[in-house]
């Protein structure tokens, strides 16, 4: 477990909406090659976190490492060049288009036409629902196919980093289970995630490394199996008395 | 027992409230086109000779239409409630019929009798004499009220008969008395192609009689629609089967050999035109004067090339018949032919290691060779039909022609960033009128800067300038959207008028005076002057700027746009930068914006800040939407119908802002997709699209394009 590199490092970021400031200090670590999770209540700044990583919000303290480059205040599409992908909250999807367009939206900015359409191929494999529906318009498909095509899109652009935001948000228990299967899937072929969740023990059971946060600060951070443990963990998120 | 009955009760109350409703609304409309002058003025005119006038339809119109909607909407509560039999239903709607049109045709009775005893023309104006005359058919008061009254219930129970047709026979009569409606409408532009020479002089006389369509005329008309609706359903069929035919025996690159076979003959024509004037060129056989006609439709342009316009005029009289177009595409279809079978003969002897034998062509190339051929088709018989309009029209109907063209081309800039960038501007007249102000500057001699260029060398200069100007105005706009950038791009439309009518820019830019002197566009010697000719320039550059808009629309910035459009924020976590694709929206809408502005003052040879006012970019916004956003096509029929129509109907164009607002709102009602919805283009998806759809999957390729 020591033996990975760390892939992007926050070090003491400060964010802010306006005057209102939502991360306070925040530092973590997300190693390459690992899942790493992070969990809080609402509106402790978990999307916020990921909008400040992926350049939608610049902070205004604070570094952003990722593989030993500066990349604080960078353009979302330097970010996307870079190789960090996200799958934003809510899906998201390109509803007026159809899962092909949609996919192909994720690949914009290779210009590899062969390798897209072999790693389309790929995602096809990966998600076989979406397979049947291709021509469909993304909006006209139910919550867990969005979620898919969300993830795929998101994929297609072949990233080292995948942020997610609540993937199982609104799912039906049995999706989740897929999505989750399917996210230990995608990081066992090699993409770091870094993953945003509420449902923790899901995410704790995939996942090698947590944080915990509260009002805009990290309160908490182990490995996923000794926060799964962890007592306050039990009592405040993984709903034991 | 009880509650049912009770429920009948109720049920009549809602009923007659509705109808009351309804046939108010209808009926306070009928007073609101009279109050405003529309009838009156609509009124100088018959629909059928002597039959109807145009105001009177109006209000047949609007109170059939009344009638209907309160049938529909009875039907509706019907249907909540279960009414019992069908035979009481029936009854039941011709009361409400016959009871909706007595309450339109009393409001209006009541309105007639007002205005007879009180003179209330200070306050409307319309109110006139005249007015009561039309509503009262020049009886007196009292025959007059018991007329619209009986007239009511007439309309009333016609509305309801109407609705209870079968639905076939409902659209056969829709599309024949409406056609009748609209050659009637469209009369004085009709009486103005066809009293040209060339057209045969019986058919006017035949369709126009005194003051509107001849009765026979209406009566061959409307029966030959008829026809023609009903065995419309087949057309598509046997036009498919043709097509296939075609394709079948001429299973080639059909393409080429079809673009081949246009330009042959567009040579012919022009060789011809040189021929005739200069006598030491022999005269081609296919040339010879009686096979190719006298009068030139095609070749038009060709001979205002070679004679510099001396004789126009003369040529541009006799130069125009039906017969002549279809002479013409006769010839092309001759001509085309022969050069079609040439070319193809060496086409499958070039390519003998390929096989075109249909036996060997799978169902997917086949379905691809029919869709070419179609467009192919539709390409050859577009442009004999484009390239000879303003020879079959004339003068008038070309200059409407232009307008339409000025407007289309503004509007596919429009729809860059409208459309696709999804970027709502209300002020895309400033690139036009930059467009047009630069132009002016750079060529006309009198213009501050007597530069004197031709408008050519200015082009270039001018498409830059404005797709600076272009950017300039959307860099301090990037993180609006919706409303906010609609009300700020407003303003900048009216800073451009405002600055160019300011007095600091006067020395410059004339103020009010604006620039005058400005110089035709020129081709070598010859020179675009009169909407004939200007009409060849607008087609081109339309045709560049469709080019580029279609093919923009499926490249990789095309995508970029319409994810922006769809979600700026995603797109942004696509790796699309939203600010380089909203400036390069705003920038090229500009710059085809600027062509259009271009030839809008070459050709008035003037230009004055007034004519750039915020209604340009109303219209354009407003012919954009009719169309459907975001569609090409619905660009085209967008311009057709909400600038060439106004300017056709001449009594129309007084109450031009009227009909837009209700027809605005009628689309956002009815068809919030425009009248081309988006789905539509959908399915005319490209050859190409097929093939690389085949990995995807074999079934969904053919069901997508039987569609
Ligand atoms: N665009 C925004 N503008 C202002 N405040 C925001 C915005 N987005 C989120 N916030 C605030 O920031 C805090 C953290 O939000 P968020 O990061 O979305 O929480 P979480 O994802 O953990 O539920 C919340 O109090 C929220 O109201
Ligand atoms: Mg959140």
């Amino acid at each position: 477990m020591n033996n990975s590199q760390p892939i992007l490092k926050l070090e003491n970021i400060n964010a802010f909406y306006g005057q209102i400031q939502v991360l306070r200090e925040v530092s973590m670590t997300i190693n390459e090659g690992q899942i790493t999770c992070l969990l809080g209540g609402n509106a402790s700044g978990k999307s916020t976190t990921l909008r400040t990583i992926s350049g939608m919000l610049i902070p205004k303290h604070g570094r952003i490492i990722y593989q030993g480059e500066d990349i604080t205040g960078m353009s979302t599409t330097k970010m996307v060049e870079r190789g960090i992908s996200m799958v934003p909250e809510n899906r998201r999807i390109f509803s007026r288009m159809t899962v092909k367009e949609n996919l192909e939206m994720g690949a914009f900015l290779r210009q590899d036409k062969q390798n897209i359409r072999n790693d389309m191929e790929k995602m096809l494999d990966l998600f076989p629902r979406l397979k049947e529906r291709l021509k469909q318009l993304g909006g006209t498909m139910s919550g867990g196919e969005q979620q898919m095509l969300a993830m795929a899109r998101a994929l297609m652009s072949r990233p080292t980093l995948l942020l997610m935001d609540e993937p199982s948000m609104g799912l039906s228990p049995l999706f989740v289970q897929q999505v989750f299967k399917i996210i230990e899937e995608i990081n066992q072929q090699g993409t770091t995630i870094f993953m945003v969740e509420q449902n923790a023990n899901m995410a704790l059971s995939i996942a090698d490394y947590g944080y915990v946060l509260q009002t805009g600060a990290v309160v908490l951070k182990d490995t996923a199996h000794r926060l799964q443990n962890n007592s306050m963990m039990r009592q405040a998120y993984l709903g034991e008395t | 027992m009880n509650t049912s009955e009770h429920k009948t009760i109720n049920n009549i109350q809602q009923d007659l409230l509705k109808c009351i409703r309804i046939g108010v609304y209808a009926g306070i409309i009928c007073i609101f086109v009279a109050l405003i002058g529309m009838v009156e003025k609509f009124n100088s005119r018959d629909i059928i000779s002597e039959v109807i006038s145009m105001g009177h339809t109006l209000l047949v119109i609007i109170t059939l239409s009344g009638t209907i909607l309160t049938i529909q909407q009875f039907r509706q509560i019907s249907l909540e409630y279960k009414h019992s039999s069908n035979g009481i239903n029936y009854l039941w709607e011709l009361l409400v019929g016959i009871f909706t049109g007595l309450i339109i045709s009393s409001i209006l009775a009541i309105f007639v009798v007002f205005i007879n005893e009180i003179d209330i023309r200070p306050i409307f104006i319309n109110a006139s004499p005249t007015l009561l005359t039309i509503l009262t058919f020049d009886k007196d008061i009292y025959t007059a009220t018991m007329n619209l009254l009986v007239l009511g219930v007439v309309l009333g129970f016609i509305g309801t008969l109407f609705l209870n047709l079968p639905g076939k026979l409902r659209l056969l009569l829709i599309a024949g008395i409406s056609s009748v409606i609209i050659l009637g409408m469209f009369q004085d532009i009709i009486t103005i192609i066809l009293s040209k020479d060339g057209w045969p002089k019986i058919l006017l006389n035949f369709l126009i009689d005194k003051n509107g369509v001849s009765v026979t005329a209406s009566i061959v008309i409307f029966i030959l629609i008829v026809i023609t609706t009903s065995i419309y359903p087949y057309l598509p069929t046997a036009y498919e089967n043709t097509m296939r035919l075609v394709a079948i025996y001429h299973s080639i690159n059909l393409r080429i050999s079809m673009y081949i076979m246009l330009a042959i003959t567009l040579l012919l024509r022009i060789y011809w035109f040189i021929a005739i004037s200069d006598k030491n060129l022999p005269m081609l056989p296919l040339c010879r004067e009686g096979y190719i006609t006298t009068n030139a439709t095609l070749g038009q342009c060709a001979i205002v090339v070679y004679n510099q316009f001396n004789n126009v005029t003369n040529l541009f009289a006799n130069s125009t018949s039906i017969i002549n177009l279809i002479i013409t595409i006769s010839e092309l279809i001759l001509v085309g032919s022969i050069s079609y079978s040439i070319i193809s003969i060496l086409w499958k002897s070039l390519r003998k290691t390929k096989s075109y034998n249909t036996n060997n062509l799978s169902e997917l190339e086949h379905q691809t060779l029919i869709i070419k051929t179609k467009r192919n088709f539709s390409i050859v018989m577009g442009s004999a039909l484009l390239l000879s309009l303003p020879m079959l029209l004339g003068v008038f109907p070309s200059e409407v022609l232009v307008n339409i063209g000025i407007y289309m081309l503004m509007g596919f800039g429009l729809n860059i960033v409208v459309g696709n960038a999804g970027l709502l501007d209300l002020g895309h007249v400033a690139f036009f009128a930059v467009g047009a102000y630069t132009t002016a500057l750079l060529t006309s001699p009198r213009a501050s800067l007597e530069l004197g260029l031709s408008f050519w060398a200015a082009l270039p200069i001018v498409i830059v300038i404005t797709g600076l100007t272009g950017i300039l105005v959307a860099t301090p706009v990037l993180r609006m959207r919706g409303d906010y950038l609609a009300i700020v791009t407003l303003g900048f439309g009216e800073i451009a008028r405002f600055l160019f009518l300011s007095d600091w820019f006067k020395p410059w830019l004339g103020g009010a005076q604006g620039i005058i002197k400005i110089p035709p566009i020129s081709i070598g010697s010859i020179e675009f002057i009169g909407p004939h000719r200007i009409y060849y320039l607008i087609i081109l550059f339309a045709l560049i700027a469709l080019f580029i808009s279609v093919r923009i629309k499926d490249s990789r910035v095309g995508r970029a746009w319409m994810a922006m459009k769809a979600d700026e924020k995603v797109a942004e976590t696509m790796g699309i930068n939203t600010v380089y694709y909203k400036l390069l929206a705003f920038g090229m809408g500009a710059m085809i914006a600027s062509i259009s502005g271009a030839i809008f003052a070459t050709k008035l040879g003037t230009i004055f800040p007034h004519s750039f006012n915020v209604l340009v970019s109303i219209t354009a916004l407003s012919l954009i939407i009719v169309g459907g956003i975001g569609n090409l096509t619905g660009v085209i029929i967008g311009a057709l119908v909400l600038v060439g129509l106004p300017e056709l109907l001449r009594e129309f164009s007084e109450f031009r802002l009227l009909i837009y607002g209700t027809l605005l709102i009628v689309m956002m009602l009815l068809r919030p997709e425009g009248l081309v919805p988006k789905s539509n283009t959908n399915t005319m998806i490209k050859d190409q699209d097929l093939i690389q759809d085949a990995w995807v999957e074999n079934s969904t390729i053919y069901s997508h394009v039987k569609r």
